[in-house]
């Protein structure tokens, strides 16, 4: 019962509430005898354990942070490490832990111990070291709220004050509850976000890009939505509103049950405020490192992606000068301002000399080339001539295969005269081939 | 030419000049970005009618985009750049902050280091610190880095072009897939 007339009382209570976690585990301290029975289950003394606690919280620290467990060896030397002179022995305090609930067995290993969770869970909450809740476990929590509610609604219209008030205690339980892993996840993320960018452990781009895309899709996307005004949680809460206030119209000459309802609504408007603000804070710290990995992200990515394709396909096969598109300019043919003043300066002033005389060595050089109109009048006064190529290979000897061949085509395109071409091959060797061809006969035209 | 001329505009020929040759323009080369920047229009119109695409860049530099002769050299400055920031992630460090802050030394750099990334570049050329310091001079042709001396450098602005390409490869990659994803 959270409404406890008295503060002693309520104080009380909530000492209860906090323990109700783990009594069930809490087992019996052993006496002075090293045997711890497990199955004797009893409540452990608060006051004993918050001692013990405070004593070893070096120790407790240290198991804190070994999340995957740790070998009853380790926990000897641990214990080792922080004994002082009188202090129990380490088999003792292990066995003190035990009896505390302090830590327990893991189940599929041998003298392997962890924390227990709600030792966890309070060690978690004193060094700000928030877990985060999923938005499908806030999302049960406000379907066991709708669930409270109607049983509110029916207690206050069969005008039952008991059966109000428990409901009432279950939803304010709920709402705390709620709030608290709100703000927890708030905590959390601000938590993870601050050692996402000191990145102490060097991750990789793409490995913090992972864990905050998990951060944004896993509790603020679906946070998002939950809180979103026009969505399902807002409507719920609003109906709890409205059965809070019409209910408590109902037991309005109960003062201490119309005061839990009045705290209630309380409650549940700070609910809405706080969890609204722990979503807005979320966002804030997440948003940017989100957009600025994500950025950075497609970045390596990309650039990884180019290396494996390079390795794979080639370096053209990414057509990175197309992509990049930079220009050449390319100026061809034209003197650099500079080459040409070198250029002008070099030539100013300057005076020809006298040319050398041509030197006239005797000798007649033959010419290699059949000019046309000489070639076409000398073959107009030979006609008829009974083979083309041999009256060329007899009248140029002096030229080359190429010049004659060339002389030969001429004359075959040139229409003026009558052609006929005999029936058998004849050879023609020149200097370094020899020919094969029909011979043409030429006639004037009649 | 008349001060009422169109094309009596500051620095017209050193700009003309740079953004000609490739290279980009950014607050770091002074007078010229400025003398660009505040005359953007008149240069953007004067360049489009003399047939060269002058681009203004996201993060605030210029260049000219090319069309027909197109640098070679950009595939071996892009591997470069490439190399640069998969080794950076490696480490851990924040790609883009690293890149544009910090002052690199080729004998620190990671391309020569591994197997895998001599591979890419001897792909793209280059075998030698001599050759890694050649693409670092093509680099500052182009304005994506500056020299400090012959083996220090930090990036320019432009280098965010780089960035782009980067992007552009993985949305092509991701388009590829999801062709191919549709039945």
């Amino acid at each position: 019962m959270l409404w406890s007339a008295s503060p002693a009382g309520r104080r009380q209570i909530s000492l209860e509430i906090f323990f109700s976690h783990y009594s069930s585990r809490i087992v019996e301290e052993a006496g002075n005898s090293h045997a711890v029975r497990l199955n004797k289950i009893m409540a452990a003394n608060p006051q004993s354990f918050f001692r013990f606690a405070a004593r070893y919280y070096p120790l407790l620290l240290d198991l804190f942070y070994r999340r995957e467990g740790f070998s009853e060896a380790d926990l000897r030397n641990l214990i080792e490490t922080i004994r002082n002179e009188g202090d129990p022995d380490p088999a003792k305090v292990i066995d003190q832990l035990q009896s505390f609930s302090i830590i327990e067995p893991i189940p599929d290993a041998t003298a392997t111990f962890e924390l227990t969770a709600p030792v966890l869970n309070l060690l978690s909450f004193l060094l700000r070291e928030h877990r985060l809740t999923s938005t499908r476990v806030l999302q049960v929590y406000l379907t066991d709220l709708s669930e409270l509610r109607e049983e509110l609604d029916g207690a206050a219209r069969q005008n039952l004050g008991h059966q109000a008030a428990r409901a009432l205690n279950d939803i304010s339980q709920l709402i705390e509850r709620v709030r608290q892993d709100s703000h927890s996840n708030r905590e959390g993320i601000i938590g993870e976000v601050i050692k996402l960018k000191s990145n102490r452990e060097r991750r990789t781009i793409r490995e913090l890009f992972e864990v905050i895309n998990h951060l944004w899709s896993r509790y603020l996307e679906p946070l998002r939505d939950l809180i979103d005004v026009k969505k399902a949680m807002d409507a719920g809460l609003d109906d709890l509103d409205r059965s809070l206030t019409a209910s408590g119209r109902a037991f309005v000459l109960d003062g201490a049950l119309a005061r839990e309802f009045s705290r209630c609504r309380a409650r549940l408007l700070r609910l809405r405020r706080e969890m609204t603000e722990d979503f807005n804070e979320s966002m804030r710290e997440v948003e940017p490192l989100y957009v600025s990995l994500k950025k950075e992200s497609e970045l390596v990515r990309g650039a990884s992606l180019a290396l494996e394709q390079m390795d794979r396909s080639g370096l053209a096969s990414l057509q990175l000068p197309e992509m990049m598109a930079i220009p050449v300019w390319r100026i061809e043919g034209t003197f650099s301002d500079t080459s040409l003043e070198a250029f002008l300066h070099g030539i100013k002033g300057y005076q020809p000399g006298i040319s050398e005389p041509l030197i006239d060595t005797g000798e007649i050089t033959e010419t290699e080339f059949i000019l046309p109109s000489e070639l076409f009048d000398r073959l107009e006064s030979a006609l008829p001539v009974d083979d083309l190529l041999a009256w060329l290979l007899q009248n140029y000897p002096q030229v080359g295969l190429g010049e004659m061949v060339r002389a030969y085509g001429r004359v075959f395109l040139e229409e003026s005269k009558a052609m006929h071409f005999g029936e058998a091959e004849r050879r023609y060797p020149l200097k370094e081939v020899t020919l094969v061809a029909r011979p043409v006969r030429l006639e004037k035209l009649p | 030419m008349t001060e009422t001329s169109p094309f009596n505009l500051p620095h017209l020929s050193e700009i003309f000049d740079a953004l000609r040759r490739g290279r980009h323009l950014c607050a770091a080369d002074g007078k010229l970005y400025w003398a660009l920047r505040e005359n953007l229009d008149a240069y953007q119109e004067l360049f489009h009618h003399l047939g060269f695409r002058l681009q203004v860049h996201g993060r605030d530099f210029f260049y000219f985009r090319g069309k027909d002769s197109l640098s070679p050299q950009a595939s071996r400055m892009a591997v470069f750049v490439f190399i640069l920031i998969e080794a950076l992630s490696d480490q851990g460090e924040p790609v883009v902050d690293t890149l544009m802050t910090q002052t690199f030394s080729v004998p620190d750099l990671p391309h020569l280091k591994g197997a895998r990334y001599r591979a890419y570049l001897k792909e793209a050329g280059a075998i030698s610190e001599d050759d890694l310091r050649n693409i670092l001079r093509q680099l500052d042709r182009f304005g994506f880095i500056q020299r400090h001396t012959d083996d220090t450098f930090s990036f320019r602005t432009p280098a965010y072009r780089f960035f782009d390409v980067c992007v552009e490869i993985l949305d092509r990659d991701e388009a590829r897939i999801k062709e191919e994803q549709t039945p």
